[in-house]
């Protein structure tokens, strides 16, 4: 209890883990030299390598840790639906349109994406529900997806990337 | 037999056979090709006519992502939007099937054109989300507008009727699958001959360049979107009539990726790599369903792992061809061909 809001302890504990991580993911690419070397290979693989970085080592360390924070999302996930099942697969397909919408390459927008992603789903569903007879909520995140990409392809904190000639 | 290369004029050059010989031996296949309905078994006669809508939806997407360079994640609905407008017009307003399938994939044209509208600003893993998000969008129309789609339950497709013959079951099905995948092959060869297909290709190799060169790189964009989508809804029509009936559970987002699969194994860029590519990704389960059938009787257990099986190969399939052939089959069936050109005296 919070309040006088309900909360389960699963969430509870995921938001701490949440708040944990993205404290430490911040600090890791802003002062560490791995983190550095990651960033500078996102921006020019060419230029990075020049530089003394081992792409091919970024690259397996990128991977490793995409992996063990997407194992850490499973488990919390787990735990507050209180089940693992096959329909796990697709929850990485949902997450696509909050990381579009906050940026490909910012910590901030994940979260906000997050937020914002996750009260339009369920105002979608709550009131277009009645009128579309279900379902809405799933794809609501998608039709908006589609005009972020339209409007603002880079999101709201990621780095726009322009092209000169 | 010729041995070796003799190109003169840039009619040689242009030429899709070789040789007289090389059309001759494919018309040959194709006779052939044309009389299997007389020895293959019920089941292989239902494989073939989904191999060869298969070719016709591999081809249409190579066109945009072998050719033109953007790729597509939207192609399940696509084939969803040809097989749902072949239910409502050939169900519902009556038409006959030779309206029906062009009309299928002229519908299929337009909803391809609609979201190929963000492939202006957006390339890539962009691109690919925005067709993705395609692909849910129009699986909820498909399941949610029950008034003509039949939502959930589906529905069903009348049999196609030349006259009073009816074209149902897969025998007959064959005779009009076989001559609109070899009319919609021909048509793809030919198209990367004219300017536009060129413009495609230009496209793909470098947009900028393609701009400076005076390609108007959104109009052939959008062009190309809608040939592929216009392929991947005549596959999607012959899907609806090959299945009687349809709902939303025949176009998973699985169906498009089998598809990048058949494209990538095949031969990205090759109309031959996509023919190769749809072959080999319909016939695997097929014939890993045939094996552990047999092998049931030693290894019991084999049949619980069948479905892992199957997404095993194939995963392991696309990775092993993306290390070693990136070129795919296409590529290994040409280096293969010029090796036994000169056979003994190859130097």
């Amino acid at each position: 209890m919070i309040g006088p809001l309900p909360v389960s302890q699963g969430y509870l504990y995921s938001m701490a883990s949440v708040a944990v991580l993205l404290v430490l993911f911040s600090a890791f690419f802003k002062y560490t030299r791995a983190g550095i070397a990651m960033r500078a290979t996102a921006f020019s693989q060419q230029v990075a390598l020049s530089m003394g970085v081992s792409v091919q080592h970024i690259f397996a360390l990128a991977w490793s840790i995409a992996a063990v924070v997407s194992a850490i999302g499973g488990v919390l996930l787990g735990g507050i639906r209180g089940g693992v099942d096959g329909a796990f697969a697709f929850f990485g397909l949902k997450v696509i349109p909050v990381v579009i919408l906050g940026g490909l390459d910012s910590v901030l927008g994940a979260i906000v994406g997050g937020l914002v992603m996750g009260i339009l789903e369920n105002l979608a569903g709550g009131y277009l529900d009645p009128i579309f007879g279900g379902g809405v909520k799933e794809v609501a995140p998608f039709i908006a997806l589609v005009a972020i990409l339209s409007l603002k392809p880079y999101g709201l904190f990621g780095k726009v990337k322009i092209e000169r000639v | 037999m010729r041995c070796g290369d003799f190109r003169e004029t840039y009619r040689e050059d242009m030429a899709i056979f070789e040789t007289s010989f090389a059309r001759g031996l494919l018309v040959l296949f194709l006779l052939a090709l044309s009389l299997a309905p007389a020895f293959l078994s019920f089941f292989w006669m239902d494989v073939l006519n989904r191999i060869l809508i298969a070719v016709i939806a591999a081809t249409g997407l190579n066109i945009l992502t072998g050719f033109t360079g953007q790729i597509s994640l939207g192609n399940a609905a696509f084939l969803a939007v040809g097989a749902y407008s072949t239910a409502f017009f050939a169900g519902r307003m009556g038409l006959p099937f030779l309206l029906v399938i062009p009309l299928a994939g002229v519908m299929s044209a337009l909803v391809g054109m609609v979201f190929g509208i963000p492939s202006l600003r957006l390339k890539g893993l962009y691109l690919a989300v925005a067709t993705l998000a395609a692909h849910f969008v129009i699986e909820f129309t498909a399941s949610h507008w029950d008034g003509v789609t039949g939502g959930v339950n589906g529905i069903s497709v009348p049999a196609a009727k030349l006259g009073g013959f009816q074209l149902d079951g897969d025998r007959r099905l064959f005779y009009l699958i076989l001559p609109i995948t070899v009319l919609l092959l021909l048509f793809a060869k030919n198209l990367f001959r004219t300017k536009t297909g060129k413009a495609f290709v230009a496209i793909r190799d470098q947009d900028i360049s393609a701009e400076v060169m005076g390609v108007n790189v959104f109009k052939y964009k959008l062009l190309s979107f809608g040939v592929s989508s216009f392929y991947v809804g005549v596959a999607g029509s012959l899907l609806a009539y090959h299945a009687n009936i349809i709902s939303p559970e025949n176009f998973p987002i699985t169906v498009a990726i089998d598809q990048l699969g058949m494209i990538i194994i095949g031969g990205l860029g090759s109309i031959l790599g996509s023919i190769f590519g749809a072959v080999f990704i319909t016939v695997l389960p097929e014939v890993l369903r045939v094996a552990t059938g047999e092998l049931a009787t030693t290894f019991p257990k084999l049949v619980d792992l069948f479905a892992p099986l199957k997404s095993g190969i194939f995963g392991l399939a696309i990775v092993l061809f993306l290390l070693f052939e990136p070129d795919g089959m296409a590529a290994r069936w040409h280096s293969i061909r010029t090796y036994w050109k000169l056979y003994p005296f190859s130097y």
